[in-house]
């Protein structure tokens, strides 16, 4: 069994190196022949002795797959599949169960289709930081089957879905008092407690929303280059406060009911 | 950034160096990036959009469903890229595949029907399987020991083909030694039952 030296490199042109800890344990497990090897794939305990951190199984995944052993790959996918899944699904289940389900696949086609892939060095940043690279995977999937869903319900006109061009003067504009109480953070305690509410709003309201009150993000600046609301959206300013009127008032409400 | 850095590359190294979703680095990213700002903030609003939505706990039976449905994936995977030797599915299903009913397959691996309806679903823990007993599995559905003892080492199933009243899925029982597995089978003869009990097991593997 071959195991390839990492070839990628960073942002700044240098090739992408494993930790010595994961160096080390690749070493020792190369020895210890496929069956030894699952049962320490399998351990979960972080303080086991013998535990293979995910970066080192995803090296060993890979060659074993080069070397064509498919019943290893197997295992050894079941094992890491087994450490992820919480992690994964977790960050997923705001989506609803269908969709959620729906991501978690496309995170696994896309997680091991890097690791399998041993043609190529796309996969070698699993092998340096695992769970960065793989929260990274389960954000795109994330924005993917949000998208999907907000679509799927007709609850945002395709215009209004970023990316998209286009005018937005049409929207009714609310009253200019409204628009300051719109410019101001809420207090943390209601953020806090509107936290449980958010999934009761529509797109694109949540997400300006989040956004806004949870993140900071202005509505809009005159700094072309700073990233705005406004400017995530292709909406003017105003149609931004005019969301997040809507979005606190409706979160007004939902206070109300629950008070 | 090097031109052969794609966006991947790119994201990567932001989630890394962001740690989470974060309005001020995203600024300086998009200035460092300008080629990329869009996709940049794209990204930083579907990661603050999952970070903070409120998500419901995932219950083990729900999340080792997930784990079945993602090696399915694996599997598919597997089959295009590793075509020489796919990974065994279910011990049962390799079997029929081969032409042998559950009873065809125990009689050949020395074991009873029950035995290897619990292997089948990994209900026995491997550490406690004599490897005489992977041997005569590997041996009777005519693969290698390494691809029947990386199934046995799988986590537990539930009964496939079964249909659930209850809202939620039962949970999985724990797995037992295949000691309690021989001494609890009711099917099996006394002197077939001491056989089975006399397999050595490996050291450190008797519980």
């Amino acid at each position: 069994m071959q195991v390839r030296e990492l070839t990628r490199r960073n942002k700044d042109g240098i090739p992408y190196r494993r930790e010595m800890a994961v160096e080390r344990q690749i070493e020792v497990a190369c020895r210890l022949g496929t069956m030894g090897l699952i049962e320490r794939a399998r351990l979960h305990d972080r303080e086991a002795p013998g535990y293979l951190q995910e970066e080192s199984l995803v090296c060993l995944l890979r060659a074993y797959a080069a070397d064509g052993d498919a019943a290893t790959v197997a295992a050894l996918s079941e094992a890491l599949l087994e450490r992820c899944t919480r992690f994964i699904n977790g960050k997923l289940m705001s989506l609803g169960r269908e969709a959620a389900e729906e991501a978690y696949s496309d995170v696994v086609a896309r997680l091991f289709d890097l690791i399998l892939d041993v043609e190529s060095d796309r996969g070698d940043f699993l092998q340096v930081r695992f769970w960065v690279a793989l929260e990274k995977l389960v954000v795109t999937a994330f924005g993917r089957q949000a998208r999907d869903l907000a679509r799927g319900r007709m609850q945002v006109p395709l215009s209004a879905l970023p990316g998209a061009s286009g005018g937005d003067d049409e929207e009714p504009r609310v009253s200019a008092q409204v628009e300051e109480i719109a410019e101001h953070n809420l207090p943390p305690d209601v953020a806090l407690l509107y936290r449980e509410a958010l999934a009761l709003l529509d797109e694109p309201m949540r997400t300006a929303f989040v956004l806004r009150h949870y993140e900071g993000w202005p509505i809009e600046d005159r700094d072309e280059t700073v990233p705005t609301i406004s400017r995530y959206f292709n909406k003017t300013p105003r149609t931004i406060r005019n969301w997040m009127t809507t979005a606190e008032q409706a979160l007004a409400a939902w206070r109300g009911e629950f008070a | 950034m090097n031109t052969d850095q794609t966006l991947d590359d790119l994201l990567d190294a932001y989630v890394a160096e962001s740690g989470k979703p974060n309005h001020e680095m995203l600024s300086l990213w998009s200035k460092r990036y300008p080629h990329y700002a869009r996709e940049l903030a794209t990204f930083t609003a579907d990661w603050s959009l999952m970070t903070w939505l409120p998500a419901a706990a995932s219950e083990p039976a729900e999340e080792a469903a997930l784990v079945r449905r993602g090696m399915q994936t694996v599997n598919e995977l597997l089959e295009q890229r590793l075509p020489r030797a796919a990974s065994i599915a279910t011990l049962v299903g390799e079997g029929q595949a081969r032409g042998l009913a559950v009873g065809d397959l125990a009689a050949q691996a020395g074991l009873s029907i029950p035995l290897v309806l619990k292997l089948d679903r990994r209900l026995i823990r491997f550490a406690t399987i004599p490897m005489q007993v992977v041997d005569d599995l590997a041996r009777a559905l005519g693969r290698d020991v390494a691809a029947v003892a990386a199934y046995l080492q799988g986590g537990p199933q539930l009964a496939r083909g079964a249909s659930y009243h209850a809202r939620q899925t039962p949970a999985i029982s724990e797995p037992e030694s295949f000691a309690d597995a021989v001494q609890g089978d009711l099917t099996l003869s006394a002197e077939h039952r001491q056989r089975l009990l006399d397999l050595p097991v490996r050291a450190d593997e008797t519980t």
